[in-house]
């Protein structure tokens, strides 16, 4: 087409392809580097895919237009489904920020650490995150005492739904005083606690099954060195609905020694 | 020399809003518009009339039905033309000039329809009921609109052309002509001119 052609036969078109296809290529290339054999997944096509669409129907409903609330609502449970279904969505939500929105509320991701030293009685601990009227999402309770990992109490506010144990972080003390680290460990879907009233104990007997699978000599390292000191870090996500009804995602760390 | 200051879409799609200059003491004569794929041929809408031929800034409103439609959607060209006179040696000067404006959201909706008729279930994307091949069209559908988005952006409107057939095709647009509605119009899906370049607006 001519249009952009001037009586200097000047052809910006031959500059902008050259640009085109350097940042075709660089942008391969970087997908390739990020996303190594993972790049042409499927999966990974349909997540763009989702986001993208997401990102559509949020400035459509930051326009004014609420029919794309429900909409986005379906966007962000498919969203979540291939988050925590699909290997290759794992391995590039590790290495991927997605663009955060400004859905009301707006929630960033905390992190609580439970003191090393649990109280023997139930101590409310600061809410993990306040929604938009200041009120708080979730405020947790820890049970148990300083030797034996039990099992942690949560009070949850009406609109959380379940609450996904995501992984499990096993520090360690070595007889040379190294600190080490367990493999991080995903769960799967058998560890979403499906709640159905307000005050639900979470059990971790299967984290410590979990535990002693990682570990089967229990507390030997992968060096062979005996461990003196462990801490188990726990990490949740609490996947549960706001006051518009969407669903949010928190992320909580807890910990709790495993020796005196 | 023709300067568009701004030529955009409306947030309804229901007008093309103009607001150009010529040199001082020229005017502006021509207005043509074409839709993408007819440019420079016959087939063009001259909407001339609208301009007050007064001074040499023009601001007015096309609106959608003169070009026969109630909701402006795709890719056109508009032409400007004035009367100053532009010696056949004069490098780099023309008294004419084109813009561009699009509407891409009737594609915005396409795929998010699409989206929305599939679902997850154990990492395999599946098509609900009454959207055959949905979960393969709505992938190529997205990658077919983002390269419309750089092909107008850089400049490649032939290419543009045939993404749009394709995305027709796709969303069916030319057949069952399924009810995308007048989506208002948002940020960043659709181009428009200002200052003689072609912007997302």
């Amino acid at each position: 087409m001519e249009i952009w052609q001037d009586k200097c036969n000047r052809t910006p078109m031959d500059i902008t392809s050259v640009k085109t296809l350097i940042a075709s290529v660089t942008q391969t290339i970087s997908k390739t580097i990020m996303l190594g054999d993972k790049a042409y997944s499927k999966s990974l096509l349909y997540l763009n895919t989702l986001v993208y669409s997401l990102e559509y129907a949020i400035t459509q409903y930051e326009a004014g237009n609420t029919v794309y609330e429900t909409k986005i609502q379906k966007l962000k449970k498919s969203l979540q489904r291939l988050q925590y279904k699909c290997e290759d969505i794992c391995i590039y939500k590790e290495k991927y920020h997605f663009k955060q929105t400004n859905l009301p509320p707006t929630i960033e991701d905390n992190s609580i650490t439970i003191p090393y030293t649990q109280p023997k009685v139930p101590v409310d601990l600061p809410p993990a995150c306040t929604d938009r009227f200041n009120l708080p999402y979730i405020s947790k309770t820890p049970y148990g005492t300083e030797k034996v990992f039990e099992k942690y109490h949560f009070t949850l506010n009406p609109n959380v739904d379940k609450m996904i144990i995501k992984s499990i972080y096993f520090i360690g003390n070595l007889g040379s005083y190294i600190k080490f680290k367990g493999q991080n460990l995903a769960l799967g879907n058998n560890n979403v606690a499906n709640l159905t009233d307000l005050n639900v104990p979470i059990s971790f007997d299967e984290i410590n099954d979990l535990r002693l699978k990682m570990y089967p000599t229990d507390f030997i390292s992968p060096s062979g060195n005996r461990v003196i000191d462990a801490t188990l870090l726990i990490y949740f996500t609490i996947a549960y609905k706001d006051s518009l009804n969407y669903s949010q995602e928190l992320c909580l760390t807890g910990s709790q020694s495993l020796y005196e | 020399m023709v300067n568009i200051n701004s030529l955009r879409i409306d947030s309804f799609a229901e007008n093309i809003l103009v607001d150009v200059s010529t040199a001082v003491g020229q005017t502006i004569t021509s207005v043509k518009i074409w839709k993408s794929d007819e440019y420079k041929t016959s087939t063009f809408t001259d909407v001339s009339d609208l301009l007050s031929g007064i001074s040499e800034v023009e601001n007015f409103t096309i609106p959608a039905e003169r070009l026969g439609l109630s909701y402006i959607s795709g890719l056109y060209m508009i032409e400007f033309t004035s009367d100053e006179v532009i010696s056949p040696d004069e490098c780099c000067n023309s008294n004419n000039t084109t813009g561009v404006v699009a509407n891409f959201v009737q594609y915005e909706e396409c795929i998010l329809n699409k989206v929305l008729a599939t679902e997850v279930d154990n990492c395999n994307v599946i098509t609900l009921s009454d959207c055959e091949n949905c979960g393969d069209n709505v992938l190529y559908a997205s990658m077919f609109l983002t390269s419309l988005y750089a092909a107008v952006k850089n400049g490649f409107y032939n290419e543009a052309n045939t993404l749009m057939k394709q995305l027709d095709e796709m969303c069916e647009i030319c057949n069952t002509c399924p009810a995308y509605g007048n989506t208002e119009i948002v940020n960043g899906t659709g181009y428009g001119t200002i200052n003689n370049s072609v912007i997302l607006v």
